[in-house]
């Protein structure tokens, strides 16, 4: 009896600690939704110093085929570096793209 | 009092070390300000970009270290590519953008292809710390080609489970999306009967131990999903990764930065 007692504890005290856990990121998700406003707020002041902005598309700088395709001389110079031996390295900018707002949050912004 | 702490302890002992493949998306992080994300996450471009790496796969912590299991250093794997990224005023810059497998928020059982920047990468990070994987520049080069040509999303399964079998097509996880990735890369094609048996072939999982009670409650309660698992859990790490590509590849460079 004392045995069985102890298994439907734990097995309670398990649930709930289990819970917890699988409920983590749901409620790290539900918490981040409802701080996404206060959280675009601050993007935007890091904007402001020039530090982060949204970034609204990205494509790939060595398109070799032909969606999306940037430029071939890009891609040519970019392969020419990135296969050589000397380590010149890329560009990187100073910014610091974030992605934007959802397109239901842009959609309640433009109401 | 006793036998509740002892209770409590052993609850929490079964499920503390799921943490093998956590690919949450969260937009805030308690940690770290936004101000050291944008930090980290440049320096980490910027180390990237001095190999000239066009695509290089990304690792985060996004668990406390303590939880992980043995052997597995970092939770998320992304794959980052040099691009060319159009902001919100209108200006194009040069970066990198991450095209990752993420748990959807409200199910947890179920995945979306999402791309994202860097310092969205690491808004889900623990602690400021970065493994860097950088392909031979061939590899890098096919890998990128999969991406343009949009076929990465046809490797895609929405049925998540954190300790997914690579060696099936039951559940995908985070890492084993970028195994797909690669062995597509590779082989030049996204059939998944030719990259599973290639897999099954050349690449080593990383198997995973956990006591009885863990693998009874976690999946009593749905915390893990292992009917993908005929035997040993085994599934896909940034370690297995890196030595898959090491044994089998080459390698330009591996990086941990943090």
């Amino acid at each position: 009896m004392k045995i069985m007692k102890l298994i439907s504890a734990v097995g309670i005290t398990s649930l709930i600690s289990i819970s917890i856990h699988a409920n983590a990121e749901g409620l790290i998700g539900n918490l981040s939704q409802s701080a996404s406003h206060a959280g675009i707020a601050s993007e935007h002041s890091l904007s402001a110093s020039g530090q982060a902005i949204a970034g609204i598309s990205a494509i790939p700088l060595l398109s070799v085929g032909t969606v999306g395709k940037v430029s071939n001389q890009i891609g040519e110079d970019l392969w020419g570096v990135a296969s050589g031996n000397e380590r010149k390295g890329l560009d990187i900018s100073d910014h610091v793209p974030t992605i934007g707002p959802s397109p239901a949050e842009l959609l309640d912004q433009q109401d | 009092m006793v036998r509740i702490i002892a209770l409590t302890f052993v609850g929490w002992s079964l499920t503390f070390q799921w943490a093998v493949a956590g690919s949450d998306s969260p937009e805030t992080n308690a940690r770290f300000s936004q101000e050291e994300l944008a930090s980290f996450s440049k320096l980490v471009e910027k180390e990237a970009a001095a190999e000239n790496a066009l695509a290089f796969l990304l690792g985060r912590v996004g668990e406390a270290e303590e939880n992980l299991p043995d052997g597995v250093e970092f939770t998320h794997v992304g794959l980052a590519i040099y691009s060319e990224i159009k902001l919100e005023n209108g200006d194009r810059i040069r970066g990198y953008a991450i095209h990752n497998l993420y748990q959807q928020r409200n199910n947890p059982r179920r995945s979306i292809i999402s791309q994202d920047y860097p310092f969205d990468f690491f808004l889900g990070a623990t602690k400021l710390k970065a493994g860097i994987i950088i392909p031979t520049p061939v590899l890098q080069r096919k890998m990128i080609e999969l991406v343009t040509s949009g076929d990465h999303i046809r490797l895609h399964n929405p049925d998540y489970s954190v300790i997914a079998n690579p060696f099936n097509t039951t559940y995908q996880n985070c890492t084993e999306y970028i195994l797909d990735i690669i062995f597509a890369a590779i082989y030049d094609s996204t059939d998944l009967g030719l990259i599973k048996s290639n897999q099954k072939a050349y690449f080593t999982p990383k198997e995973l131990s956990f006591n009885p009670g863990q693998l009874f409650f976690g999946t009593l309660f749905g915390v893990v999903r292992r009917d993908d698992h005929p035997t040993a859990i085994k599934t896909t790490t940034f370690g297995t990764l890196k030595k898959y590509l090491e044994e089998n590849y080459g390698l330009q460079k591996v990086i941990i930065k943090g």
